[in-house]
């Protein structure tokens, strides 16, 4: 037994799976092999204390009863109940919740999981703690700058937790708490020509109060796709016209813009696959499902860089201005006096030009560059994806409404990602005064 | 018929009454698993709540085979990785709040007004590490742990409980534990990295010999 063998075992081994002999086998392997026998001490170790984190918890008392208060109102349809949770918002689930830096309290509506459109799921959020290993040396020395800041960076990569489950010792679960700053307030000059484009940002603000208990359910966030220029509510708005075949291609395929929605998925897809700039493709893989984006490697690109300015407000206006020229999205993502950070989008072409025009608005102290591969990420939700598709061919009346905004939503965060992944270097400018 | 089948009869013939007797019976598994899924007891209450009113509506399929146990968990599972999937807000916590983990109430407070992450971190315990090595893991990954670790279910229920094969359970327990193994170690370089050989000889708490006895490893070897 070599060593990847053996290694395959320690998993049934700690469950006690293994049958006599290939126990036998693995015990004769670990007595000549000091390393597998490290191995696998350290999982006895993980599992060990895996096991005791089963801690006692019960629900609060008069659980039942609200479960079944909530069964006898009127309009509970299935769907409510299969749409993973989406009824909670309108049922006024929304959890007081203050904003960081702002200290007051906005409902968070909806803030469970199933409210499309209000998403913050940027292609950041999926990221694992491999995005965070590059810049938790540089992050840390802000950490002195104020929660405010060093909570606006958790934001600043979305729904990733990692550096706040590590620097707060919060449980990185599937809400796991982001401390929202203030809305985002943009400079004069920086705030009127520019489109926020990312989800995140998005969300930052709606969380601002003007996301409201009942409503996060059902739309999506009207916004400017800087590659499509669909409005997002025209394909949402034409359930069972085999507009998912529209979708599939929309926004990727500027040569197209005038082909027909009506065609089923299927053939939409094979047609728009050669033209959507090799993104989209016909079937590709299982063959049986509309595929749209080829799965295959991506990854995205960071560069990390802070610049300590004289002036804070006139350097980020020529931020703001420069971004503006090279028809980058600039909108800053924290409110804080002393410190502002920004998330743009460079084209690859324009990386080196646009990151030293920002080196020059003050002194560069920090500058790193990180590449995050979310392939893993991306093919996790184009199934996702094709699983929506799957369900609105069977949908009608309401669900079908929500499976189309919940496409819609998909799809765009697809096409960021991949675009962010094949087009775009992530510039995060950091200005501290 | 035992009492269970009965109650779900009743219920499957709309039988609220019937149905919360039931809810009382299995509340407490129920929010358990929910609770480790989900990380903090607002967000299981919601869950929890979740599968209830799912296990209602479709408790007309359920067939007296399955443990009926099982299934709500079945459906707790599914229902927290569709929410997983859809996730897609940025959840918003007061600083002012007690932050809930599954070792007890955290003040961010704690954190920020210390103004030193890394004390932070070099005085957790290495259960901590692995819980948040836990919840860093993919969402199958992170429930397939916690079916079998936690909850103690076999490969078998497991498999129904996933809806996979027997194959996909034990790769995925499989590769789950080697990343889960990564991860961990990730957590203690960091603490150790940050702590330094000073935190070493402060570190506290009964786990925090293996803290440093992966440190150790790591360095020696």
């Amino acid at each position: 037994m070599n060593c990847q063998e053996a290694r395959q075992l320690f998993s049934p081994w700690l469950d006690g799976e293994l049958t006599g002999e290939e126990a036998g086998a693995l015990r004769a392997h670990l007595a000549a092999c000091r390393s597998c026998a490290a191995e696998l001490a350290r999982l006895r170790e993980i599992t060990a204390a895996l096991r005791n984190l089963r801690v006692p918890v019960a629900p609060p008392d008069g659980f039942a009863a609200r479960v079944t208060e909530r069964l006898r109102k009127p309009g509970l349809e299935p769907a409510a109940g299969a749409a993973g949770g989406a009824g909670r918002a309108a049922e006024g689930a929304g959890k007081p919740a203050v904003a960081a830096a702002a200290g007051k309290v906005v409902p968070l509506a909806g803030r469970k999981l199933s409210a499309p459109g209000s998403g913050g799921f940027g292609p950041e959020a999926a990221g694992g703690g491999f995005w965070f290993a590059g810049w938790r040396q540089a992050l840390r020395a802000g950490w002195k700058k104020g929660v405010a800041v060093a909570a606006t960076l958790v934001l600043l990569f979305g729904g990733s937790v990692t550096l706040a489950a590590r620097y707060f010792g919060w449980p990185g679960i599937f809400n796991a708490p982001v401390v929202v700053g203030q809305a985002p307030s943009p400079d004069a000059g920086a705030g009127a020509g520019v489109k926020i484009d990312q989800g995140g940002r998005q969300d930052a603000q709606g969380s601002q109060g003007q996301v409201e208990p009942g409503n996060a359910g059902a739309t999506v966030s009207p916004r400017s796709d800087d590659q499509g220029k669909q409005p997002v509510s025209e394909p949402v708005s034409r359930p069972g016209e085999g507009d998912q075949g529209r979708l599939l291609a929309a926004g990727n395929s500027p040569g197209t813009p005038g082909r027909p929605p009506e065609k089923p998925a299927g053939e939409v897809n094979a047609a728009g696959g050669p033209q959507a700039q090799g993104q989209v493709t016909a079937g590709a893989g299982t063959g049986a499902e509309p595929k749209v984006f080829l799965n295959q490697p991506r990854a995205v690109e960071s560069v990390l860089i802070k610049v300590r300015v004289n002036d804070l407000a006139a350097a980020a206006s020529r931020l703001a201005a420069g971004a503006q020229a090279r028809g980058i999205t600039c909108q800053p993502v924290n409110n804080d006096e002393k410190i502002k950070i920004y998330r743009l989008p460079v084209p690859k072409a324009q990386d080196e030009q646009f990151t030293a025009y920002v080196a020059g608005l003050g002194q560069v102290f920090h500058q790193s560059r990180d590449i995050r591969d979310i392939s893993n990420t991306f093919a996790e939700k184009l199934d996702y994806y094709q699983k929506l598709i799957e369900e609105r061919k069977t949908a009608s009346g309401t669900q079908a409404k929500k499976l189309d905004a919940d496409i819609q939503k998909v799809k765009e965060e697809l096409e960021t990602m991949d675009r962010e992944a094949r087009e775009q270097v992530i510039l995060i400018v950091w200005l501290e005064q | 018929m035992d009492a269970v089948e009965v109650l779900i009869r009743k219920s499957q013939n709309d039988d609220l009454a019937a149905f919360e007797q039931l809810v009382n019976l299995y509340q407490q598994r129920v929010y358990s698993l929910s609770y480790q899924l989900a990380g903090n007891h607002a967000d299981a209450q919601d869950l929890a709540q979740e599968v209830f009113i799912k296990a209602y509506l479709a408790i007309k399929g359920f067939r007296n085979e399955a443990d009926f146990g099982t299934w709500l968990h079945r459906i707790t599972v599914n229902l927290w990785l569709n929410m997983k999937r859809r996730q897609n807000l940025v959840p918003v916590v007061s600083l002012d709040e007690p932050v809930q983990t599954p070792e007890g109430e955290v003040y961010r407070e704690v954190a920020a007004a210390g103004g030193d992450p890394e004390q932070f971190i070099e005085d957790r315990e290495f259960s901590d590490c692995v819980r948040l090595a836990l919840d860093e893991l993919s969402s199958d990954h992170k429930a397939a742990l916690i079916l079998r670790d936690i909850e103690g279910y076999s490969y078998e229920e497991m498999a129904a409980i996933l809806n996979c094969s027997l194959g996909t359970v034990k790769s995925r327990l499989s590769r789950a534990r080697q990343l889960l193994r990564q991860k961990v170690e990730l957590i203690v370089q960091e603490a150790e990295g940050m702590a330094g050989a000073k935190a070493k000889a402060k570190a506290k708490g009964k786990d925090a010999g293996t803290i440093r006895r992966w440190a150790d490893d790591r360095n020696g070897g």
